[in-house]
């Protein structure tokens, strides 16, 4: 059922124009002078922009795409300004006559795909945004604007509407929600990122065309797109398996005392050193953790150990300190007990192969010292491997939400909203 | 007037079939003239008028579309088309095999669908706004937008439909599914409205639509 009305006259330069759009175009421009005007009798008035309209947007008006299966054309493309900061963004108007209108909105090389919804997402609210789904959205900018530019055909007024309007965006990258309200109308529209080089492949323009990418898009999902929940998530699981390994390592070991005794400074009255009784180790390479527990009170120990193997000759030195200090700070009037240090040391030796093995101890004793105690254990499951590989599974996650977070504060840097100020 | 009644075109002379069981008025597809039925009797004494027009919004319904709404067929048998300022509305007027109608409305590929007749809005005025609770009966909406019918085209056969002349305001309130359409012309007949639910497309099961290669 075709009508009449696809041909109108420009009033500015009397051009006819055929109307893309038929009876859904309700405002256009000049394709010889450029000027908008409505197709309306609600306002005759002609607009001229700030923006010639010798522009030419990196989208064509007529270019076609497919989007979700259906083919979109491109009707019309504005430049809006926003009133405060004065910075611009380009919005495409696209049809489809099975799915209605939608828009492509391009800032920064950063397009967002946005379309109406028919009702209102919020399904509860938190201050500063809402839940849609179970999806957190938080406000992102609240702005007004106008058109400083515009080609093509629209299907309502964008000028006034664009000025009429006042506008929220609340992100959850990549997707958001838009309303724009008035004193007569209340629109949602939802929308998602979509890469430049998606459009330029959905709208066969050469990606070159299209402006360069700078910065992170404000809806545009972090790359590698782990989330930080999934990550701690695994990390926990991952831990815990660690702890279950140790605990079936712990299980099967040994953990078998195979010296303990208590020396006194008399033991070094006519040596510098004194050799623990001769253990062997056989079955196989294994560790065995050494044991120092010395009774300093405000006084050091120090000695130096070598495990000799009496097989091979082969020494394994190292040395342990043992301190403990204490006693009351006098400060404003009250004391604080402080203390530092302990009474005990420990030494892990792995993989120790299968022989005959004493210990040599080269003691230096503090003022008040007068002996030690040495325990020797065999077959030990070391905790440290577990704390280095607790250590090591974290690296990963702890560089990676560090820098998730970095990120994700540069992409609030441009709201009046960040929640990182 | 009921079932199956024949009427004769005041325009052209030419005889239709009514379908619906309370037609509201008839547009001749042939001279455009309007039959006001208002669901009694053929109204011979009102002076002949020609409906507009339908302009061409590639909508693609058309009369004679079929399609399934609760598990009932029905058929698109008539038209009217609101042109507003910044939108535009096509009731499709269907009806059933039993002779019952709705209206089912579309607009740039979202549809609802109307099913009972137009009541009376007892609350305020002033509450018809964007962004405001609607009080009705069964439950409130939020008003989502007013704006100005600019232009009315007819076609068809009709349910009962009060104001046919622009001039006169719609305004759209929804809560969930839950839609309502209030048609209000200023000093004129108060307020009334229809409450109906939002559909998506595919689940009308729409047939015998326009095929549209013109874009692909």
């Amino acid at each position: 059922m075709s009508g009449t009305n696809n041909i109108i006259s420009c009033p500015a330069c009397n051009t006819s124009l055929t109307l893309r759009g038929k009876a859904l175009t309700r405002a256009l421009t000049c394709k010889n002078c450029g000027v908008y005007f409505r197709t309306g009798s609600w306002n005759k008035e002609q607009e001229k922009f700030q923006i010639p309209y010798t522009f030419e947007p990196a989208l064509p008006i007529g270019a076609k795409g497919e989007i979700g299966g259906f083919i979109y054309e491109v009707m019309g493309v504005v430049i809006k300004k926003e009133r405060k900061y004065k910075y611009s963004w380009r919005e495409y108007l696209i049809f489809n006559r099975h799915r209605g209108y939608a828009f492509l909105s391009e800032y920064d090389g950063h397009w967002n795909m946005v379309w109406p919804v028919d009702s209102d997402p919020r399904a509860s609210l938190f201050p500063g945004g809402f839940y849609e789904d179970g999806q957190r959205f938080q406000l992102y900018q609240k702005y007004s604007a106008d058109v400083a530019y515009a080609r093509g055909e629209f299907f309502f007024d964008v000028v006034d509407m664009t000025a009429s309007t006042r506008n929220e965006e609340y992100i959850n990258p990549p997707h958001f929600f838009a309303l724009e309200s008035s004193d007569d109308s209340m629109l949602w529209c939802k929308g998602e990122y979509i890469q430049r080089n998606a459009i330029a492949d959905i709208f066969s323009v050469p990606l070159e065309k299209l402006p360069r990418s700078v910065g992170l898009g404000y809806t545009q999902p972090a790359s590698g797109s782990f989330s930080i929940s999934s990550l701690v998530i695994s990390l926990i699981v991952l831990i815990l398996a660690t702890f279950v390994i140790q605990y079936i390592i712990s299980a099967r070991s040994a953990d078998e005392n195979i010296f303990h005794r208590d020396f006194t400074s008399a033991d070094f009255k006519d040596q510098k050193f004194v050799a623990t009784t001769p253990f062997h180790l056989n079955g196989g390479p294994q560790s065995i953790q050494i044991n120092i527990h010395v009774p300093v009170d405000n006084d050091w120990f120090f000695s130096e150990f070598a495990l000799v193997n009496e097989t091979t000759g082969e020494e394994y030195n190292f040395t342990k300190e043992v301190e403990y200090y204490h006693g009351y700070d006098y400060e404003d009037g009250g004391s604080y007990y402080w203390s530092e240090g302990g009474t005990t040391a420990e030494a892990y030796i792995s993989r120790l192969p299968d022989g005959t093995y004493h210990v040599n101890i080269y003691p230096a004793f503090g003022t008040t010292v007068t002996g030690f105690d040495i325990a020797i254990w065999r077959d030990v499951p070391s905790r440290l491997n577990v704390l280095w590989t607790i250590i090591g599974l974290a690296i990963f996650p702890v560089i990676y939400i560090i820098w998730a977070k970095s990120r994700e504060k540069g992409r609030w840097a441009d709201s009046d909203y960040s929640p990182y100020e | 007037m009921s079932l199956h009644t024949r009427i004769t075109c005041p325009g052209c002379q030419a005889q239709h079939t009514l379908r619906l069981r309370l037609t509201g008025r008839f547009i001749c597809p042939y001279c455009r003239a309007q039959a006001v039925v208002d669901g009694i009797a053929q109204d011979a004494s009102r002076p002949l008028i020609t409906a507009a027009p339908m302009p061409d919004d590639l909508s693609f319904v058309q009369i004679g579309t079929t399609g399934v709404l609760d598990g009932a067929p029905f058929e698109v048998i008539g038209r009217i088309r609101l042109q507003l300022r910044n939108d535009y509305k096509n009731f499709w007027c269907a009806v059933r095999k039993e002779g019952s109608g709705f209206w089912m409305v579309e607009s740039f590929g979202s549809f609802a669908v109307y099913n009972g007749a137009w009541q009376p809005y007892t609350d305020l005025a002033s509450k018809l706004r964007s962004n405001q609770t609607i009080p009705l009966p069964d439950g409130p909406v939020t008003g989502q937008y007013v704006e100005r019918c600019e232009g009315l085209a007819l076609l068809g056969e009709l349910l009962p439909w009060s104001i046919v002349e622009p001039g006169w305001f719609v305004v759209q309130g929804s809560k969930g599914a839950r839609t309502a359409f209030f048609m209000t012309k200023p000093n004129v007949g108060g307020i009334h409205y229809l409450l109906g639910k939002k559909v998506p497309v595919e689940n009308l099961k729409l047939a015998n639509t326009l095929p549209w290669n013109e874009w692909n």
